[in-house]
Parts: structure tokens; C-alpha cells; sequence
């Protein structure tokens, strides 16, 4: 624990000194670096360092948070006072505890790559044009690439309190992102493609480009089909947007609070017995895997719905020690200035034996969706379990992908979706967006499909 | 008092431009944040915090090259400074010109600084929201309140000898409210934000924001699933002027217009609207949540104006765009943080009111859909895609408005809806949100009168896609 500008150990007797009676330091230093290429050149390159602390305390039961970039000594305890006077505040929190010292995790450098440090940027800025080169020569009727951004993060990250919890870790992450517009006539589409790795040499152009251009074409020309109740078989892609949802609506936090549909007692039947819903913080290639959560504690991996039933919840400290059970490692920050919070990490639906293609085959009339859209604007509700939100895909006709479609909307709620999966794929995508999800093909008995 | 003086400032700049390129630029926030959450009956967060630091960026022919230091001390903005200059290493030699401070005209009047208000008071707000919320009805059951004010100086200065400095302080309220009767349960939402003091914050009354969310929450409880189809929908002012921004707004930023990535490129003096549609943004208005005094970039704020009655007037910009789009100006160049690079965004961006009654409107529409309020929404600017969340509508039947409805969505395409707009009311509201863009989020305030698109597609949950 160097390079800090300050002494951990007198912060935390300093915090004690000043009326806490415990205290956290969360240390965060990022290097993003990032660009975009457009018509054949580079154009904004950003190199972009940030560094800062969170100290949280607790005094008489009361939380208290503060941050800061400012890390010489007299800023440091300037946020000491700061998270105090917030702290007198609030009141009382019965369940409020920072964790002890748990079992050690795994390495602190599993999930960080030295070859992203040894990458020049001439390479990666080669690997984005090349992907624009393969983007536009993809397919005859891509008209414009309108998007190709490279980024990476080089992150450290130390958590101390306290009762004793001291870690230090270091993660990596390359990433791509592709758009690419398609036309036909007066028909346009656009397609979007992913690429992740921990090192830029570990991206997969070829992957990104097919994604954005099989997207793109498969839906090109659609235009809304007659309303119906028909069955709906969910893409890898369109499956993994429904799960942030469903994430969101995972942990003890949001039960508690009644923010999800999902109930607060394990055992009950919530969905399919073909479903089982994963959450892992040490998935390998997973965007949001660490060796330890934003508390300090070892993140592991949880089954959140086994078979159909609800088996645990996603737990911090806090809710952990409300249901008399020990954290997951589910706590997390966005960065440094956030108060720590329950969240999923890298969240999955289990993939299963069933052929995609037989899914479709299947299929008398229906939706192949294959994007969903507003999800997160309020199109999903991790509350009520509401789902209203706009597709776009294929229409499923005596088992084939017959006319693409636009335009219109997916509903129903998602207690009644999971209880209706009657197929599961062994296709399993992970979607690196903001979190990480991932998801097999699958297939819902029926789904209202709005349109004309 | 300044956040650098001219000596340093002039420094770092030439430091930026000594390895070849052609401008410089520093932009410096310093910047306090109080944020208050109280949920589930108790204040459960209190979080205050400070950030301090400078993004320095350098352009060398259409390529940028930007990096940023959490240091703001001389001889670390002079280390980010070479490295920027290196980044940009090329032939030539550019000077800074003197730098000549630009004094501008503050977009808003603060009586009362966040910074100097104690806590205590700030507590009190949300609590008086809370009480109120769950005094309109014993169905209410939860109520979250999310508080933030923000308080920053910022200061930009360039190359080319511009210099401009101006001071930002924003309040804004969310209010959650979750209904629930034998089982069901449903939410209401109200949302509040000003480019003011803490003072509008009392001003605009604790006590209407919680009793709105509450209200919200009771009709959607009373509401059945809304039915699905085609049909005219009457989209009332504040909140659903978001549909004019995500679906058509950002289809004329400049940067989607250079990539050819919006549906409104290269169509500038074309009829894109029905003449009833008068469309601006303008950072101007005094306190308003989008308004700012310059831009990101340094440059005086001034309104836009985007579609005059159906026709195609203009794009935003930010500098770099403006440059390779020819355009004479910017004005909205704005980031996030110093973290980020500005980019063109839009400000307070509305559809200007027309001369019709909202009542009128209403009762000239046999039967079709009324969305009170909408939350949100997400579109493809390619195609113009877009589909809306209603958090509150009702049936309208032989031109009056009768039962609400919930759970329906409105998705259509932006460059048909705005032809489809056949009754602009006179009765202009603005919504304040937070709006998100190539990973920058940043305040965005939307607006309109009460109008009618002949029609849209409705998609609701009532079970067999039955038809209004």
C-alpha cells in the first residue's frame, strides 16, 4: 500500500481519534485510455488519470462518507471531518458494520494483464483501423461505420478498515466498440459489436465486426408486424440486455426495499425449472470480476436461482448481516466518489442443451428477438416486474426466420417471463456494457408483440 | 479570484503547443458535491466531496489529443502539458496569443450557496418531502428521495487568447414513490432541478414534489394495462418534450451529423417537421438547469435555433465540429467533468409553444392516448428509432380524458412523428434531467407545449394485443 501520498494506518487511528468508531479507506487510481477512428484516422486520443479516496465511518451507528481528490494529508483529513459531520446526520443503523478480515482471495493480479501496459499506442490505434477497414468491407450494403472507439483501464484499487481488512488489487481491461450503419434503398439498420479482453492482443476484431453486421443485416427492411400473444425466442444479445434487469432485482437491498418483483424467501419457484441464474465475481473474463468486492471482501460465485428456485440473494455487509448471513461480495462502487453499494457482478443465465436453431425450428409463428430497446429508461420495472420495451428482430414462421422486424413492442412481466422459458440454449454470450451480462438463446412460451 | 493566474496559465499553454501543435487549450474545475438520500423512512446517506483537476487538450490538423492531471499544481500542469505536446509532435510552431479574460454575464442569480447552507437544513427538505408523500394516502408505502447540489468553478483558456471563467451551482430533487394495494404495486416519480441557489430549491416547495410523486403513484395503482396499437396520442408539456429531444434533438448535434450518423445530415433548409414545429435550444434561460454562462469550450452561450416551422435551421456544435463542418460558431460544447473531452450536446431544448389550447387539443381527439408524463427513452440515430416509457397516461374517449392506463411504451421513428405533429398547444413546461452520452452525463433540460401526434404506436400490456 504505496504510492498513496499518505499513511493508511494513521488515517484509520485518526478517523478512531476523531470520534469514529470504525473506519474505511477505499483508494482508487484509474488510467483510461481512449480513442475513436473515423474515415481512416484517429481523432481524439485521451489518456485520462484519476486519483482519489472514499473514507467511510461509522460513529455511535451512524454512516458517514466522504471523498476526495485532494491526497496530501490535510485533504485526506479534511474528508476525516467531512464523513463525521455527515455522519452525525443520520441516524442510528441497526444493521451498520464494516467486515472483518475474511479468508484471503485470489491473486491481486488475476484479472490484470501486464501486456496492456506494454502495448504502444501506435498498435492499438492500428487494431482500430483495421476494424474499420473489416467493418466497411464486411458486406456491399454497409454504408458508414459511424462508431469505432477503443478504450482501456489500468486500475488499482486498496481497501482498508479498521477491524483489520487490508487489500490491494490491480484488474485490466481493453474493450472495442463498433457501429455501423447498413442500407437498402431507403432502408437503413444500424449494427453494434463488442469486443473485450483484459490485453488489446486478446480482442477479437473478426467477433465485433460480426456481431455489428449480422445484427444490422438481419434486421434491415423491418417494419412493424400485426399485435399478437406468440411465442418469443430471446438472441444471446437480447437475452443478456433482459438480465441487467434481472440483476438489478437480485439483491437483498432491492427485496428489502421492495424494489423487486423477486420475493425475499429462498425456495420459493420463480422461474423455469430449465433457468438457473448465476452471479460470478471471479468469472474469468468477466468486466466486473475482482479478487475483492468494494468492502474488501472475496467475491465469489452465487447461484442466485437454481433450477428454477430462488436460492440466494446478492449480500454486502450491511443486508448480509440484516438476513443473519455473510456478505457474497456483492458490494461495489462505480468509483472512488460512491458510497458503496449491493450490486450483481458478472450475471448469467446458465446455458442449457437446447440448439438454437431447433428453438426456432420449433416455432409454428413468432418473434426471434434480437434487440431490445429502453430497458433501462423505464421500459423495465425491477419492482412491479413490468416489461414494456421496443424490439427489433425476425418473424418466426412455420419454423424459419421469415421478414424482419422494427418498431415495435415486447410486454408482459418478467415473473411471468421466467416461469414461461420453455427452451434454453447452449449458446452462452456475455454483453460487456456497462456491467456484464450474459445469456444463451432461450424461448418464451408467449409475450405480447404490439405493433400495427 | 481566479483558478490560475494568467503567468501559469500562458505557461502551460505554450508548454502544450511547443511540440507542433496548432492549439492549446486547459480547462480547470474545481468542483464540491452534497448529496442527501432518505429512503424507506430514514435519512440513509449523507455524502459530501471535493474534486480538483485540469484536462489539457491539443489539436494538430483534425486529430485531438487530450490529457488530464489531478494535480493542479504548476509544475504538474506543465508535466501534462508535455505530455500532450508530445502526443501532438509534429512540424510547425504555434504561439499562444495573449490571453485576454472574457467577462461574461453569470446565467443564473444564487442567493444562497449550497456550500454555506448547513446540513441540517438541507436535511430537513427531504424530510418534509417524505412527510408529505406519505400523508396524501396510507397506500403509499415507500418513498425515496434522492438530494444533490453541485458547486463548481471552472475555467477555460486557450491558444488562440481566449479566457473565460464561470461558476456553476446546481440543486436538484428526485422523489420515488412506490403505491401498493392487495399485492399490486406501482410508482410515481417527480424530479426538480435549477442552475440555482438552495433557495429556488424552498421556493418550488418540498411539500408539491413529494405530494406529485405521490399522486403519480396512486393513479398508476388505479390504472389497468394499457391496450396496444396505433392511434393518436396527445403528449402533454414538461417531461414529454423528451421525446423531441432523444428522438429528434440528438440527431442535430453536430458530431452525428458530421458521421453521417443522423437521419438530419445534409438536409439543412428542408422541410423535416409539420409547420407547426418550432424547435430551439438555449443555454440562456436565467436558472434554468441546462443554462450556463460559456460553453465547456469557453464560448458565450447563445440560443439555437433548430426547426423553424417545419424546416431544417440548424445544428449544435462544439468547436472541433464546427471547424469540419464549416460552421462560423459553437456554443455547446460541453463535458462532464475535466475528465472528458467536450462535445456537442444540447443545453434547454424545446419545441416552442404554438396557438392552440391544450384543453382544445383534448377535446378535438375522438379517442387516442394521453401521456401526462414520460420517463425517459432511447433511440437510434440512424433510423430515428425510438421507443418512450409512459409513467402516466390515460385513455381519451369522445375527447375527454378517462381512465388511466399503465405500463405502455411509445415507439415510433423521430423524423415521422415530427411530421405527424398536427396541434402544438400555448402552454410551454420544461423537465430537468440528466442527459447520457458516449459515457458523459450531463444536466439537460427538455420541453414543450401539449401536442398531438396524429398517431403512434401505443404498446401496452393488456393480455392478446387488443386494440383501444
Amino acid at each position: 500500500m504505496t504510492g498513496m501520498g499518505f499513511d493508511v494506518e494513521a488515517v484509520l487511528r485518526q478517523a478512531r481519534a476523531r470520534g469514529a468508531d470504525e473506519a474505511e479507506l477505499f483508494f482508487e487510481a484509474t488510467v483510461d485510455r481512449e480513442f475513436q477512428v473515423f474515415g481512416g484516422r484517429p481523432e481524439s486520443l485521451s489518456e485520462v488519470r484519476a486519483r482519489g479516496l472514499g473514507v467511510r465511518v461509522v460513529a455511535g451507528g451512524r454512516p458517514g462518507f466522504a471523498y476526495t481528490t485532494d491526497l496530501e494529508v490535510q485533504g485526506v483529513l479534511a474528508a476525516v471531518e467531512e464523513a463525521l459531520a455527515n455522519a452525525r446526520l443520520l441516524p442510528p443503523d441497526p444493521y451498520l458494520a464494516l467486515p472483518d478480515p475474511g479468508p484471503a482471495g485470489v491473486e491481486p493480479d488475476a484479472f490484470y494483464s501486464p501486456a496492456l501496459a506494454g502495448t504502444p499506442m501506435e498498435r492499438k490505434v492500428e487494431m482500430a483501423l483495421e476494424l474499420e477497414r473489416m467493418a466497411l468491407s464486411s458486406d456491399p450494403r454497409v454504408r458508414n461505420v459511424t462508431r469505432v472507439l477503443y478504450s482501456d483501464t489500468d486500475r488499482r484499487v486498496v481497501v482498508a478498515n479498521s477491524r483489520g481488512v487490508g487489500v490491494e488489487y490491480r484488474t485490466s481491461e481493453a474493450a472495442l466498440q463498433l457501429s455501423l450503419v447498413m442500407g437498402d434503398g431507403d432502408q437503413v439498420q444500424t449494427g453494434n459489436g463488442y469486443g473485450y479482453a483484459r490485453a488489446p492482443a486478446d480482442l477479437d476484431l473478426r467477433g465485433v465486426v460480426a456481431q455489428a453486421r449480422d445484427e444490422a443485416s438481419a434486421m434491415l427492411g423491418g417494419c412493424p408486424v400485426p399485435s399478437a400473444r406468440v411465442p418469443v425466442v430471446f438472441s444471446p444479445r437480447a437475452g443478456a440486455l433482459l438480465l441487467s434487469v434481472i440483476a438489478r432485482a437480485a439483491t437483498a437491498e432491492a427485496v428489502y426495499k421492495r424494489r423487486s418483483f423477486l420475493p425475499a424467501t429462498p425456495g420459493a419457484q420463480v422461474a423455469s425449472p430449465l433457468v438457473t441464474l448465476v452471479d460470478d465475481g471471479l468469472l474469468p473474463q468477466g468486466h466486473r470480476s475482482a479478487p475483492h468486492d468494494a468492502e474488501g471482501v472475496p467475491c465469489g460465485r452465487v447461484e442466485v436461482v437454481k433450477e428454477g428456485v430462488l436460492a440466494s440473494l446478492l449480500y454486502d455487509t450491511r443486508s448480509g448481516r440484516r438476513a443473519g448471513r455473510p456478505s457474497t461480495g456483492n458490494s461495489r462502487r462505480t468509483s472512488f466518489r460512491d458510497w458503496p453499494d449491493p450490486s450483481s457482478t458478472n450475471f448469467y443465465l446458465a446455458p442449457g442443451r437446447d440448439d438454437p436453431r431447433s428453438m426456432v425450428a420449433g416455432v409454428e409463428e413468432g418473434l426471434y428477438l434480437m434487440d431490445l430497446t429502453g430497458l433501462s429508461v423505464g421500459g423495465a420495472n425491477p419492482a412491479t416486474g413490468d416489461l414494456s420495451v421496443a424490439a427489433g428482430g425476425r418473424w418466426i414462421r412455420r419454423g424459419r426466420l421469415e421478414r424482419p422486424v422494427r418498431e415495435v413492442t415486447v410486454s408482459g412481466s418478467l415473473g411471468e417471463l421466467l416461469r414461461g422459458v420453455d427452451a434454453v440454449g447452449d449458446d452462452l454470450q456475455f454483453l460487456p456494457l456497462e456491467g456484464f451480462w450474459g445469456s444463451p438463446s432461450f424461448r418464451v412460451k408467449a409475450l405480447v408483440v404490439s405493433g400495427t | 479570484m481566479g483558478l490560475l493566474d494568467r503567468w501559469t496559465l500562458e505557461k502551460v499553454l505554450e508548454a502544450a503547443l511547443s511540440q507542433g501543435a496548432e492549439f492549446a487549450e486547459v480547462y480547470v474545475e474545481d468542483s464540491a458535491q452534497s448529496t442527501l438520500i432518505l429512503d424507506d423512512g430514514r435519512l440513509e446517506k449523507a455524502m459530501t466531496g471535493r474534486e480538483a483537476g485540469v484536462g489539457i487538450r491539443v489539436a494538430r490538423g483534425d486529430a485531438e489529443f487530450f490529457v488530464t492531471s489531478d494535480d493542479v499544481r504548476p509544475e504538474a500542469l506543465l508535466e501534462a502539458a508535455s505530455t500532450a505536446a508530445r502526443a501532438a509532435a509534429g512540424p510547425g510552431v504555434s504561439r499562444c496569443a495573449r490571453l485576454d479574460r472574457n467577462r461574461l454575464e453569470p446565467a443564473a442569480r444564487v442567493e444562497q450557496p449550497p456550500l454555506d447552507c448547513p446540513r441540517d437544513r438541507k436535511a430537513e427538505v427531504l424530510r418534509r418531502v417524505d412527510r408529505a408523500a406519505r400523508a396524501s394516502d396510507p397506500r403509499v408505502k415507500q418513498v425515496l428521495v434522492v438530494y444533490r447540489d453541485t458547486s463548481s468553478r471552472l475555467l477555460v483558456a486557450n491558444s488562440e487568447g481566449l479566457w473565460s471563467e464561470e461558476d456553476r451551482v446546481y440543486v436538484r430533487m428526485a422523489v420515488h414513490v412506490v403505491a401498493a394495494r392487495n399485492g399490486e404495486v406501482q410508482t410515481g416519480t417527480a424530479t426538480w432541478g435549477k442552475l440555482q441557489g438552495f433557495e429556488s430549491l424552498e421556493r418550488a416547495g418540498p411539500e408539491t414534489l413529494g405530494g406529485e410523486a405521490a399522486r403519480q403513484a396512486l393513479v398508476n395503482l388505479e390504472a389497468a394495462p394499457a391496450p396496444s396499437g396505433p392511434m393518436p396520442v396527445v403528449v402533454a408539456g414538461g417531461w414529454g418534450g423528451v421525446m423531441f429531444h432523444e428522438a429528434c434533438g440528438h440527431g442535430l448535434e453536430a458530431d452525428a451529423v458530421l458521421k453521417k450518423a443522423s437521419v438530419y445530415a445534409g438536409r439543412l433548409g428542408q422541410q423535416v417537421a409539420s409547420p407547426l414545429v418550432t424547435a430551439i435550444d438555449d443555454p440562456t434561460i436565467p436558472g434554468e438547469w441546462g443554462s450556463y454562462a460559456m460553453d465547456d469550450e469557453g464560448a458565450p452561450a447563445r440560443p439555437t435555433v433548430l426547426i423553424e416551422k417545419g424546416v431544417l435551421r440548424g445544428y449544435m456544435f462544439n468547436r472541433r465540429t464546427a471547424r469540419l463542418l464549416g460552421h462560423p460558431w459553437a456554443a455547446n460544447g460541453r463535458r462532464q467533468s475535466y475528465h472528458y473531452l467536450p462535445l456537442p450536446r444540447m443545453s434547454n431544448t424545446f419545441i416552442a409553444p404554438g396557438d392552440s389550447d391544450p384543453e382544445e387539443i383534448v377535446a378535438d381527439t375522438r379517442n387516442g392516448f394521453f401521456a401526462r408524463d414520460l420517463r425517459g427513452g432511447q433511440v437510434n440515430p440512424a433510423t430515428g428509432d425510438f421507443v418512450f416509457h409512459v409513467s402516466e397516461g390515460y385513455m381519451i374517449r369522445n375527447g375527454r380524458i378517462a381512465e388511466p392506463v399503465r405500463g405502455a411504451a411509445l415507439v415510433g421513428n423521430g423524423p415521422e412523428v415530427l411530421r405527424r405533429i398536427d396541434r402544438v398547444g400555448k402552454d410551454l413546461s420544461f423537465a430537468s434531467g440528466l442527459c447520457g452520452k458516449d459515457g458523459q452525463s450531463v444536466p439537460a433540460s427538455c420541453g414543450q407545449p401539449t401536442l398531438r401526434v396524429s398517431e403512434l404506436i401505443v404498446g401496452g400490456t393488456e393480455q392478446g394485443g387488443g386494440r383501444a
